[in-house]
C-alpha cells in the first residue's frame, strides 16, 4: 500500500515539476508523511456517507471511480478552463438538485441538499483525481488574495521554489469534508457516527502530524479529544433542548398579546395622507370556471344593495367581502378584541381539510392563491365560510371573532367553502356588554346624531337602515381630516368633517348601532372585486383593505358596509399608469411558482425524465468544452520512454530526506557524492558500503539514459528499505544505550 | 464611520495574519470545519453536526492547550545583503542559536515586514468612489502596494540541544525602496499538528530594493562626442583627459584659477596654462516622475526602464545623466570613474513620483546641459504639450532623442503626434503595460 502511495505520488508531482528542479526532500516528504492517499481517505468518507444517509446505492459508484485510478493509467493535463468547467458543472448539478428537493421537500429541503452535496461535487473530485496540474493551478489562484491576480500569477510565476508551487489544500480534502458534512446532516440517534467521523478524521490527521510527534503520543491526546468531544457533544444537546423548551415557553407567552386578531390601530385622528400600496395580496377564483362571471357588473351596482344590510345571499358572488378579524372594544382610535381565546379547529377527513361549520346545500366555493405568511398566519374569508380544503397545515385555530389562524408559511392554493344563506360565522358569540360600550368621549356625538335619525321605538332593522342611509352624503377621502385636535375622531367625522376613509365609518356605524340599542363589532378584512382578464382571477392588492361594521340583527351577526360605493375607483384613480406592467410581472412570477408546485405534484419517476436529460446535455456540454490533454500515465517500467524528469521517485530521496530530519542536510551547493563523503564516516559502518551503492542506482536511475532495469530499480528500492530500517535500529539502539 | 470601517478592515487584516502564523494549514481547515458545522449542527434535531462540532471544539481546545505547554527559547542573527532587486528572489543567511536543553524538530522561521497595512488617510481617500467594485479593486490594489515582499516559511532542520544552526532563507521583493524587516517569528507546531507555538523575535534590519530590470538589446545610442566645457573632475585613464598644453599671455575673460603663478613670478607679467579640450560621449536620461497619484503602476514601470538603461549602457567610455524631479530637480552623472552604474540604481530605487509640480519644471534642468549632450532617452508618462516641448528643444538642439512613453494596457488616450521628431536619428516608442519586454526589444 505504501509502495503504491509513494508511486502515485510521485506521478502526480512529476508532471508538476518542470525541468528537474523539484528535490527529492519534498517527494520523500509526501511519500514518508502520509499514511493514507487522500483520494482513499475521499472514498472511505464516501462510504460513511452512503451508509449514514441511506445513499449506499450512489456512494458504491463513486467509490469505484475514486479506487479506479489504480488500474485506469489515464490522466488529464487540467487547465484553469477545464477546472472552471468542473465547477460549473457542479454548480448545474446542485441547481437542479436544489429545485427538485425544493418541490419534493418543501420546506424541509435544506438538509437534503446537504445530504447530496458530494453527488454534486462529484465532476470536482473527478478533477482532482484524474487530472494533472490542479494543485498548482489551486495554488496560483488562492496565492495571495490581497493581490491583484495579475501581480499573484506574476509572483508565483516568478518564484523559484517548487513547494510555492503546491497548496496545502486539495480538492480531496474539500471533498472529504463535504463527505463528512454531507453525512452528519441526518437524524442518527446512536453513536456510530460519532465514532466513524472521529476515526476518519484521525486518519486524516494521521498523515499530517509533526514528525516530531511520536505515535504513541498522538494517539493519547487524540484519544483524550475524542473522550472530550463525546462529553461535549452530549452536554451540547442536552444544553440545546433546554434552551428550546425556555424559548418555547417564552414565545407562548408572549404571543398571546401581540397576534393581530387582538387589536387594529387605525389611522382615525392621523393627519396627512393615506399611502396605499399596489401589491397584490392574494388571488381569488370562483371553483366553478377560472373566468370572469356573466353576473359581474360595475361596482356601483352592487355597492347601493351594500349601503344597506348586506344579504350574503346576494346571487353575485363578487364583489365579496374577505374578513380577518372582528374586534369588540374601541379606545383610542384602537380597536380591540376582548379575552381573544384560540381554539383548534377540527380536520376534515380528507388530508388538508378543515371544518368551521356544517355545510349546506347552497353553499358555494372559491380558490384562494396566497402566502400564508401574509398577514402573519390569519386567513381572509366571506361570511359563512363552512370548510377549508386542500391547505397543507398541521394546525388551524380560531377565536370567537371569526378569526380563523395558521401557522405555516409559503404560498398555497385552497379552497373555501361558504354558504351565502348563512349570514354568520359559526365561530362568532353571541353579544355581550362589550358589544353595546360607546366610549365616553364619543358619547355626546352619538346621542346628536341619533337625535337627528327619529330611530327611537324603531325595530332593529329599520335602525340599521336609518344609520346607513345617514351615511349617504358623507364623502370617502384618503386625506386625514384634522380640524379640531381636542375632538374624538368618530365625533369630529360625524359633526365636522363628514369626510374619511373606511374606517371612520365602520367606526362611526358601528359606535351609532350600539348607541342606537344594537350591538356591534368592527371587521376589518378586504374587498376582491378587480377582476383581472389576463389571469382569469380576481386581485386582491393592499389597497384593497378595507372595514366595515357588523350588526347582530335578528339573532345574527351581519354585515353593515356603509362606506361610499366609489371607494375602490377612488384609490384606482391614485394607481401609478405604469401599473399594468407591474401587474404583468407579478402574473409572471405569479405563474412561475404556480408551475413549481405543479412539480411538487409530480411523482419521482416524472422527476427523473425532467431531470435526466437535462443533467445529460450539461454533462454533454461540459465534455464538448473539456480541452484537457489526454495523456498516458508515466510508467515507470517502460525505461525507453522515460522523460527527462524520470527518477524522481528514487527511494534514496526517502533516505536523504530521513538523514536531513538528523541534522545531516545537504548543502544548497553540494553535489550527492560531496555529501556522502561528508557524512560518510558518521554513518553506521556497516552501511557505508550499501550507502555508495545505493547512491550508484540512484545515480543511474535517475540521469542514465538507459535507467535501471526492473532487477536493478528493485535492488535500489530493497536496499534503500533495508538502509532506513538498520539505520532506525541502531538509533534506538544508540538511544537506549544513552 | 469610515475610521470603524477602516478598523474593522484592519483587524481583519490581523486576524488574518494571527490566523496564518498561529494555526498549522491542518488547523485552518479544521477552525473553517469547526464554524461550518456549528452552523449546520444548530438544528440538533435534523442533523448530529453538532457531534463533529463537539469533537472539533474538544481538538482544538487540546492543541491550544499543548502549545501553551510547548516551550523553547532560541536567538537569531539575520545576515542581509546590501541589495535585493524586484521580482529576482534573494536569499541570506539566518544564524539560529538554541538555548533549550532538548533538541528542537519542526520549527519554521516567518518574516514579518513593517507597514503592511495602508494608513486612515489612505483608506479615506478611497472611500469617495461610487461603486463598491471600484472601491474594492483599489483597496485591494492598496494593500498590493504596501505588502513589500513575499517571504515563505522557512522550514527549520532539527536544532541540537544548545546547538546553533545556520538556515538560508528566501524573499521575493515585490516593490523597489527599502524594505524594512520587522520581526522574526519561530513557530513549532504542537503534537497534534493544529496550532503552532510562536515566538517572535524583534529583529530590525533594512534592505534596499533596486528597481525591476527589463532585458534590452544592445542599444548604440545616438551621437558624437561634445565639447566638456568644465572638463572633467576626475582624469579618467581612457579617452581625451584634462592635459596641459601650452602657456600664454593673460586675456580678459580668464580663470583665476588657470593663472601659472611661477610663470607670472618669471615674466612679470600674468601668464594662464592652456589645456587640451575635454571631449566626450555624454547621454540624458531624463525620468518622467510628474504624476497625480501616489501610485501608479505606470510610474513604476518607467523606473525599471530607467534602470534597465541605466544598467545596461556602457559607461566606460562614456558619462550618462540621470535627470528627473522627486521634490526637486536632480542630475547625477555616472560613467568614465565619476560613479557606478549601480549608484544610479540605488537613486532610482528610491525615486518618488513629483506631485506638486508640473513637467515644465524640469525643462530648465535639461536646457542647462544641451550644449553638453550627444543623445538623450526620454522616457514618458504621458505625450502632452509640455513633454513634447521638451522633445522641441532636444530637437532644436540637434541631440538624437530616444522617447519611450509608458502606456496602460488598453494604450494612450489620444494618437501620438510624431511631428517634433524632427531629427533623423531620433525615434518613439510606446511601451504597454504587460507587453513592455517584448516591446523593448523591438526598439
Amino acid at each position: 500500500m505504501k509502495v503504491s502511495a509513494q508511486k502515485r505520488v510521485s506521478k502526480l508531482d512529476v508532471s508538476k515539476q518542470i525541468s528537474g528542479q523539484i528535490s527529492g526532500q519534498s517527494l520523500g516528504q509526501n511519500a514518508l508523511g502520509s499514511g493514507i492517499e487522500d483520494a482513499s481517505l475521499c472514498s472511505l468518507a464516501v462510504a460513511l456517507w452512503g451508509w449514514q444517509t441511506g445513499l449506499l446505492f450512489v456512494a458504491v459508484p463513486i467509490i469505484a471511480i475514486l479506487e479506479a485510478r489504480r488500474f485506469v493509467q489515464q490522466r488529464w493535463e487540467i487547465s484553469l478552463s477545464d477546472l472552471k468547467e468542473a465547477a460549473k458543472l457542479s454548480g448545474a448539478i446542485l441547481a437542479i438538485l436544489f429545485v427538485v428537493l425544493v418541490t419534493v421537500e418543501k420546506s424541509v429541503f435544506i438538509y437534503s441538499l446537504f445530504q447530496w452535496l458530494p453527488v454534486a461535487a462529484l465532476p470536482l473530485l473527478l478533477a482532482q483525481t484524474y487530472g494533472l496540474g490542479v494543485q498548482a493551478l489551486l495554488a496560483d489562484w488562492f496565492a495571495n488574495p490581497y493581490l491583484p491576480r495579475q501581480d499573484r500569477s506574476r509572483q508565483a510565476g516568478s518564484r523559484r521554489d517548487p513547494r510555492s508551487k503546491q497548496s496545502p489544500i486539495t480538492l480531496h480534502h474539500v471533498f472529504f469534508g463535504l463527505c463528512l458534512m454531507a453525512a452528519s446532516a441526518t437524524k442518527s440517534d446512536h453513536f456510530f457516527f460519532y465514532g466513524a467521523a472521529s476515526a476518519l478524521i484521525a486518519v486524516f490527521l494521521w498523515s499530517r502530524r509533526p514528525k516530531r510527534s511520536t505515535p504513541i503520543l498522538w494517539l493519547l491526546l487524540f484519544l483524550l479529544s475524542t473522550g472530550l468531544g463525546f462529553a461535549g457533544h452530549l452536554q451540547i444537546a442536552r444544553f440545546q433542548r433546554q434552551i428550546e423548551a425556555q424559548v418555547l415557553a417564552m414565545i407562548g407567552t408572549m404571543s398571546s398579546g401581540i397576534v393581530d386578531p387582538d387589536s387594529s390601530a387605525t389611522q382615525m385622528g392621523s393627519v396627512g395622507r393615506l399611502k396605499l400600496s399596489n401589491a397584490i395580496a392574494f388571488r381569488v377564483a370562483p371553483t366553478e370556471a377560472l373566468s370572469r362571471p356573466a353576473s359581474d357588473s360595475s361596482s356601483s351596482d352592487s355597492s347601493a344593495a351594500r349601503a344597506s344590510v348586506v344579504n350574503a345571499a346576494d346571487p353575485s358572488m363578487f364583489p365579496l367581502l374577505l374578513q380577518q378579524a372582528s374586534y369588540n372594544q374601541y379606545q383610542l382610535s384602537t380597536w380591540r378584541a376582548e379575552n381573544s381565546l384560540f381554539e383548534d379547529v377540527p380536520p376534515g377527513e380528507e388530508d388538508g381539510e378543515w371544518v368551521l361549520s356544517a355545510s349546506g346545500e347552497q353553499d358555494r366555493s372559491i380558490v384562494f392563491s396566497a402566502d400564508l405568511e401574509w398577514g402573519d398566519g390569519v386567513l381572509s374569508l366571506p361570511r359563512g365560510t363552512s370548510a377549508i380544503r386542500h391547505l397543507p397545515v398541521e394546525e388551524m385555530q380560531h377565536n370567537q371573532y371569526g378569526v380563523v389562524q395558521v401557522d405555516a408559511t409559503g404560498t398555497v392554493d385552497y379552497e373555501i367553502q361558504f354558504g351565502p344563506s348563512e349570514g354568520i360565522n359559526l365561530s362568532e358569540t353571541r353579544p355581550n356588554r362589550t358589544d353595546l360600550q360607546v366610549p365616553n368621549a364619543d358619547r355626546a356625538a352619538i346621542e346628536t346624531t341619533l337625535a337627528k335619525l327619529d330611530i327611537a321605538g324603531k325595530s332593529e332593522r329599520e335602525k340599521a337602515s336609518r344609520i346607513a342611509a345617514y351615511f349617504q352624503d358623507f364623502q370617502y377621502t384618503l386625506d386625514l381630516l384634522r380640524p379640531s385636535p381636542d375632538t374624538a375622531p368618530v365625533s369630529d367625522f360625524l359633526l365636522n368633517t363628514q369626510a374619511g376613509h373606511c374606517e371612520y365609518f365602520a367606526s362611526a356605524t358601528a359606535l351609532l348601532l350600539r348607541g342606537a340599542g344594537i350591538p356591534a363589532r368592527y371587521a376589518v378584512g378586504f374587498l376582491a372585486h378587480e377582476f383581472s382578464p389576463l389571469e382569469g382571477r380576481y386581485l386582491v392588492r393592499s389597497r384593497d383593505a378595507h372595514a366595515w361594521a357588523l350588526a347582530y340583527i335578528e339573532g345574527e351577526w351581519q354585515v353593515l358596509d356603509t362606506t361610499p360605493p366609489d371607494w375602490p375607483a377612488q384609490e384606482e384613480a391614485m394607481t401609478s399608469s405604469f401599473q399594468s406592467v407591474s401587474d404583468f410581472f407579478s402574473f409572471l412570477g405569479f405563474q412561475a411558482f404556480y408551475r413549481i408546485r405543479q412539480l411538487g405534484e409530480l411523482g419521482l419517476r416524472e422527476i427523473l425524465m425532467i431531470v435526466i436529460p437535462l443533467f445529460c446535455y450539461l454533462l454533454w456540454r461540459s465534455i464538448q468544452a473539456f480541452q484537457g490533454q489526454r495523456q498516458r500515465a508515466i510508467d515507470v517500467d517502460e525505461a525507453g520512454l522515460r522523460p527527462v524528469q524520470s527518477g524522481l521517485d528514487s527511494e534514496f530521496y526517502q533516505i536523504e530526506q530521513m538523514l536531513d530530519e538528523r541534522g545531516w542536510s545537504r548543502r544548497p551547493v553540494e553535489s550527492l557524492l560531496q555529501w556522502r563523503d561528508r557524512i560518510y564516516l558518521s554513518l553506521p559502518a556497516s552501511q557505508q558500503a550499501t550507502f555508495t551503492e545505493i547512491l550508484g542506482l540512484h545515480y543511474r536511475y535517475r540521469f542514465d539514459p538507459c535507467s535501471l532495469d526492473p532487477t536493478e530499480r528493485q535492488r535500489l528500492k530493497n536496499l534503500s528499505q533495508q538502509w532506513m530500517t538498520f539505520y532506525l535500529a541502531n538509533e534506538q539502539i544508540q538511544a537506549g544505550a544513552d | 464611520m469610515n475610521r470603524a470601517i477602516y478598523y474593522l478592515l484592519r483587524f481583519n487584516h490581523w486576524l488574518r495574519r494571527w490566523l496564518t502564523q498561529h494555526l498549522t494549514p491542518t488547523g485552518l481547515g479544521l477552525l473553517v470545519a469547526l464554524f461550518v458545522f456549528g452552523l449546520i449542527g444548530l438544528d440538533i434535531r435534523r442533523s448530529v453536526s453538532y457531534q463533529i462540532f463537539a469533537f472539533l471544539i474538544a481538538l482544538m481546545i487540546v492543541a491550544i492547550a499543548l502549545s501553551q505547554f510547548t516551550r523553547y527559547r532560541i536567538g537569531a542573527v539575520r545576515h542581509l545583503p546590501r541589495f535585493g532587486t524586484v521580482d529576482v528572489p534573494f536569499k541570506y543567511r539566518i544564524a539560529l542559536h538554541s538555548y533549550t536543553k532538548k533538541r528542537l524538530a519542526g520549527l519554521s522561521l516567518t518574516e514579518s515586514f513593517a507597514n503592511l497595512f495602508p494608513s486612515f488617510q489612505d483608506f479615506r481617500e478611497l472611500t469617495w468612489h461610487q461603486t463598491t467594485t471600484q472601491w474594492k479593486r483599489e483597496w485591494y490594489g492598496l494593500l498590493a502596494q504596501q505588502r513589500r515582499a513575499l517571504a515563505l516559511p522557512t522550514v527549520i532542520a532539527p536544532l541540537a540541544a544548545n546547538g546553533t544552526h545556520e538556515v538560508t532563507a528566501e524573499l521575493l521583493p515585490l516593490r523597489r525602496g527599502l524594505l524594512t524587516f520587522n520581526k522574526l517569528t519561530v513557530a513549532c507546531p504542537e503534537p497534534l499538528g493544529i496550532v503552532n507555538r510562536c515566538m517572535t523575535l524583534v529583529l530590525p534590519q533594512t534592505v534596499l530594493i533596486l528597481p525591476k530590470r527589463y532585458q534590452l538589446p544592445s542599444l548604440n545610442l545616438p551621437g558624437t562626442r561634445c565639447y566638456q566645457s568644465d572638463g572633467l573632475a576626475v582624469a579618467a585613464s581612457v579617452g581625451d583627459s584634462e592635459e596641459f598644453r601650452a602657456l600664454r599671455d593673460y586675456r580678459p575673460g580668464d580663470s583665476p584659477r588657470k593663472i601659472h603663478w611661477k610663470s607670472w613670478a618669471k615674466m612679470g607679467k600674468p601668464i594662464v596654462k592652456e589645456e587640451q579640450s575635454e571631449y566626450s560621449v555624454r547621454h540624458a536620461l531624463v525620468l518622467d516622475t510628474f504624476q497625480t497619484e501616489g501610485y501608479s503602476e505606470v510610474m513604476e514601470e518607467a523606473v525599471a526602464i530607467a534602470a534597465s538603461l541605466a544598467y545596461t549602457i556602457q559607461t566606460q567610455e562614456s558619462l550618462l545623466d540621470l535627470v528627473f524631479v522627486s521634490d526637486q530637480a536632480h542630475c547625477f552623472t555616472a560613467g568614465r570613474g565619476l560613479g557606478q552604474s549601480e549608484r544610479l540604481l540605488e537613486l532610482l530605487a528610491s525615486v518618488a513620483p513629483c506631485q506638486d509640480q508640473i513637467f515644465s519644471s524640469l525643462l530648465p534642468v535639461v536646457r542647462s546641459r544641451l550644449a553638453l549632450l550627444s543623445g538623450c532617452v526620454c522616457i514618458c508618462l504621458n505625450w502632452d504639450r509640455d513633454r513634447q516641448d521638451l522633445v522641441k528643444q532636444l530637437q532644436t538642439a540637434n541631440i538624437p532623442t530616444l522617447v519611450l512613453i509608458v502606456a496602460p494596457a488598453e494604450g494612450l488616450s489620444e494618437p501620438v503626434d510624431r511631428s517634433c521628431l524632427q531629427n533623423a536619428q531620433s525615434s518613439l516608442h510606446i511601451l504597454h503595460l504587460g507587453k513592455i519586454q517584448e516591446e523593448l526589444w523591438t526598439i
